[in-house]
């Protein structure tokens, strides 16, 4: 770590000793200063990396060494760190440079806050390189920082898109793109040809996740992108529908690992676009494994989904009429960017069945770590769904376990609340009270929408009405694996409802 | 008692600076509009005071001294430009004029601590207080007037008060929370682990879901303190914060550090060294629309004794403590 240098003037001789014995401990190299003129003559002389300075100095007061200092271009880009008995009001304070802290004071906190600040400030001054992909294409610049062993993030922007490749002493440590990483997200970045790059030095902390060495790992990326621009027509198209042909468990141990992570991935990502998206691997070897698996007969195409004409869920002015209901509702309308279904079940069965429908219906994306069964464990928490409306806006189906006590995650997360799905089976038939109950309290925080569904025969409906508060009219849908018209139902009752009816802000 | 009585009662209590309901509410009209006007905000405080019988407040010497003390307190403590005045026979309001969510709540956390040591021989009075803002709760005077008195009556059903939780210190209240059974909407108990309904996975999950509501709404101020025994880079929630862009709430992880710590984004590392943090960690979040606390304490077998809740006067109540015991800087966002 470079060793900065601080200057600490406070009042109290006591205090003065105890942070600068803490901070020479910490690395720093600490000066001392009594009053305001000597604090003055020191940042003038030796410049620190921070000053840390009493409000109310002997001589001259803090906040006018600060003025005078901001004032000199020497020492005007030094962050100032105020130490005051009571909340006080300085003129020229720059949020996010500066920094104020009331007595009594937690040593690791100030600590933490001048490391804070003193990499912000690294950060933003120490951007050495930046330029256009068109001018130095990405494998170029990496074998450029490779050779030179630069340390940092290299950020590339190009469509709207922005992608970042950490680099440690030279070699490739990670890459991120959007929800991707590794080598997936760093083989997608070498195709862009038009964009911009920015490398920001700085130490790299996080784990080394590309093991190969640099070199190789940007050669088999091109050599990847040249297969592919020659095979493409091999490969299925993005919006064909896989479906398994073979019992997964009947498929032989030491296959390749991204043959078992396809395998478990299809059932819920069917559209080879999806699956592509979510599987760890690089596109490529994805492809080409779904396309030797289809050969093989492991995979089977589903003929005729894909030609079909495009089915149409929502309209673009039901789509807009739900968003406007939604931003409507909420009285901060800029940050909201989203909005939430809540769906509350008697048991995980259940949800998964109704989250399988979910994924027959157009624009619907499933979060597969949270809405299958098998990879949620038993209690599906968080986002399991997605649709996205006109405009940008999210349309988040969010399930929340209904084992006993859950109460206060579903009273905290119901932020942006636009309707609430109520499911049950004929084995969670007992605990239709326990979802009555969380109805009850949820509507009570936010009113909303709610449409019920239920799946499976046998369930006394009569004493489940009662139990839910309903009328003989409100409707009560049924659904079974296979029937999305039922699915359908459910969201165009519950969108119905929210776009007819006058919910007011909460 | 009639108006006119209680409006020269009130400027008794206070000469020049106190007002009766008529004016308040007047005023509190004229912020709502002109908040409404320059999009703006603003926000009050509500005191309510319970002690003495019904009407004896305002009616016997002891309650008139009491509130004279109260009100010298308030106004000791509140801006030049705040207003002050009774608003109802047990309720004193002040007005806080271009005052968020936030600053309403720390100029709540500062009347409180004001009041506690002004009326610290006055036993028999219990002195409560909630805030309420425009355009958050409302966008009448009238709405948000209800907003903060509804808020004051939750307050008092609230778990910090059933518990009692004012006078325990932090350590002393999350020992209580883990070790009994609490159930119920706004706060409630359950075991995680082996053998367990919840599995251990599941309170990384919840803490997961909060740093991705975080990175869902970047803008939205708030404050986050996760305690557990070791922080380090390759913990669940610190890759969802790593690759979250940059946001308005103040992360703070506490604990002791397993390797550099220092380059996490999106949050500050306190390496608090405390055998406490070894078998109990928690989750405190804060923010205008949520308040969700977790503590869970691990038990023999890899167990978890846990409580959490979205009571946000507990929520409130827990930083509070957690930031004065560790003399943290007094934040909430």
């Amino acid at each position: 770590m470079e060793k900065f240098k601080t200057l600490i003037a406070l009042n109290d001789e006591e205090e003065a000793a105890a942070f600068t014995e803490y901070l020479t401990g910490m690395g720093f190299e600490a000066l001392r200063a009594s009053d305001g003129a000597q604090a003055l003559e020191l940042s003038i002389q030796e410049v620190p990396a921070i000053i840390v300075v009493d409000t109310n100095l002997p001589v001259i007061g803090g906040q006018k060494l600060f003025q005078i200092l901001r004032n000199n271009p020497h020492t005007s880009r030094v962050p100032f760190l105020f130490i005051s008995d009571s909340v006080a009001d300085i003129k020229g304070f720059r949020a996010g440079v500066d920094i104020f802290l009331a007595r009594p004071l937690n040593l690791e906190e100030t600590y933490a806050r001048i490391r804070q600040t003193l990499s912000d400030r690294g950060s933003t001054a120490a951007k050495v390189i930046e330029g256009k992909l068109s001018h130095m294409p990405l494998p170029d610049l990496i074998q450029f920082l490779h050779l030179n062993r630069k340390e940092g993030e290299l950020k590339v922007t190009s469509g709207g898109k922005t992608g970042s490749v950490l680099m440690k002493e030279g070699n490739i440590c990670n890459a991120t793109l959007e929800g991707a990483e590794r080598e997936k997200a760093l083989f997608r970045m070498l195709q862009w040809a038009e964009g911009g790059f920015e490398f920001t030095p700085g130490p790299v902390t996080s784990p080394k996740k590309i093991k190969g060495a640099t070199g190789s790992v940007l050669m088999e990326g091109m050599r990847q992108f040249d297969e592919f621009r020659k095979r493409q027509d091999e490969f299925p198209g993005p919006k064909a529908i896989l479906k398994l042909k073979v019992d997964p468990d009947s498929l032989p141990k030491g296959l390749q690992p991204v043959i078992h992570e396809i395998v478990q991935l299809v059932r819920a990502n069917p559209r080879v676009f999806d699956l592509v998206e979510r599987c760890h691997y690089p596109d490529y070897e994805v492809l080409r494994t779904i396309s030797s698996m289809l050969a093989k007969g492991v995979l089977e195409e589903e003929k005729g989904d894909e030609e079909g004409p495009a089915e149409e869920f929502l309209t673009t002015d039901q789509m807009i009429s739900i968003r406007e209901k939604i931003m409507g509702r909420f009285a901060d309308i800029t940050g909201l960017n989203y909005g939430k279904i809540l769906i509350a079940s008697t048991g995980s069965a259940v949800m998964a069945d109704f989250l399988n429908e979910c994924r027959k219906i157009p624009g619907f994306s499933t979060n597969q770590k949270s809405a299958l069964e098998e990879i949620a464990l038993v209690n599906p928490l968080g986002e399991a769904g997605s649709f996205r409306l006109y405009g940008g806006m999210d349309l988040v189906l969010f399930s929340i376990p209904t084992v006993k006590n859950m109460g206060p995650l579903w009273r905290a997360f119901c932020t942006g609340l636009a309707g609430l799905i109520l499911l049950w089976d004929d084995e969670g038939e007992g605990k239709v009270a326990d979802l009555a109950a969380a109805k009850r309290d949820i509507l009570q925080k936010r009113r909303v929408p709610v449409a019920h569904a239920y799946s499976g025969g046998g369930i006394d409906l009569a004493a489940c009405r009662k139990e839910l508060g309903l009328k003989s009219t409100d409707p009560m849908f049924a659904f079974a694996p296979g029937e999305k018209d039922a699915v359908h139902g459910v969201f165009y009752s519950l969108f119905g409802n929210l776009v007819k009816e006058d919910y007011a802000a909460v | 008692m009639d108006i006119d009585t209680k409006t020269v009662l009130t400027k008794k209590l206070f000469p020049s600076r106190f007002y009766d309901a008529f004016f308040v509410s007047e005023y509190g009209r004229i912020e709502a509009a002109r908040a409404t006007r320059y999009n703006t905000c603003f926000s009050i405080i509500l005191i309510g005071v319970d002690g003495l019988e019904r009407g004896r407040l305002l009616e016997s010497v002891e309650g008139l001294e009491f509130l004279k003390k109260l009100v010298a307190a308030v106004l000791g403590s509140v801006r030049s430009c705040d207003v002050a005045g009774l608003s109802e026979d047990r309720q004193i309001m002040v007005i806080l004029p271009e005052t968020d969510y936030f600053g309403a709540l720390m100029a709540s956390k500062k009347l409180s601590r004001a009041l506690a040591a002004a009326l610290k021989e006055d036993a028999q009075f219990n002195v409560l207080l909630s805030h309420s803002t425009f355009p958050r709760d409302g966008r009448t005077f009238q709405e948000i007037a209800g907003a903060g008195a509804r808020r004051l009556s939750e307050r008092k059903d609230s778990l910090w008060e059933r518990l009692g939780c004012k006078g325990k210190l932090f350590w002393e209240i999350a020992g209580s929370l883990t070790g009994r059974n609490i159930t119920g909407f706004d706060g409630a108990s359950f075991d995680a682990g082996s053998g367990q309904d919840l599995s251990e996975f599941f309170i990384d999950q919840i803490n997961e879901l909060i740093m991705k509501e975080i990175a869902r709404s970047p803008q939205r101020r708030g404050i986050m303190y996760y305690g557990t025994r070791n922080i380090s880079a390759s913990l669940p929630v610190m890759k969802m914060l790593s690759t979250a862009g940059a946001t308005a709430t103040k992360v703070f992880l506490v604990g002791e550090s397993e390797g550099s710590v220092w380059e996490i984004k999106n949050a500050m590392p306190l390496l608090l060294d405390d055998p406490r943090l070894k078998e109990t960690f928690f989750t405190f979040f804060l923010n205008e629309d949520t308040a969700y606390a977790l503590i869970c304490k691990e038990n023999w077998g890899a167990t978890f004794s846990c409580f959490h809740t979205a009571d946000p006067v507990l929520v409130e109540g827990l930083i509070t403590k957690f930031q004065n015991e560790y003399s943290l800087q007094e934040q909430l966002g």
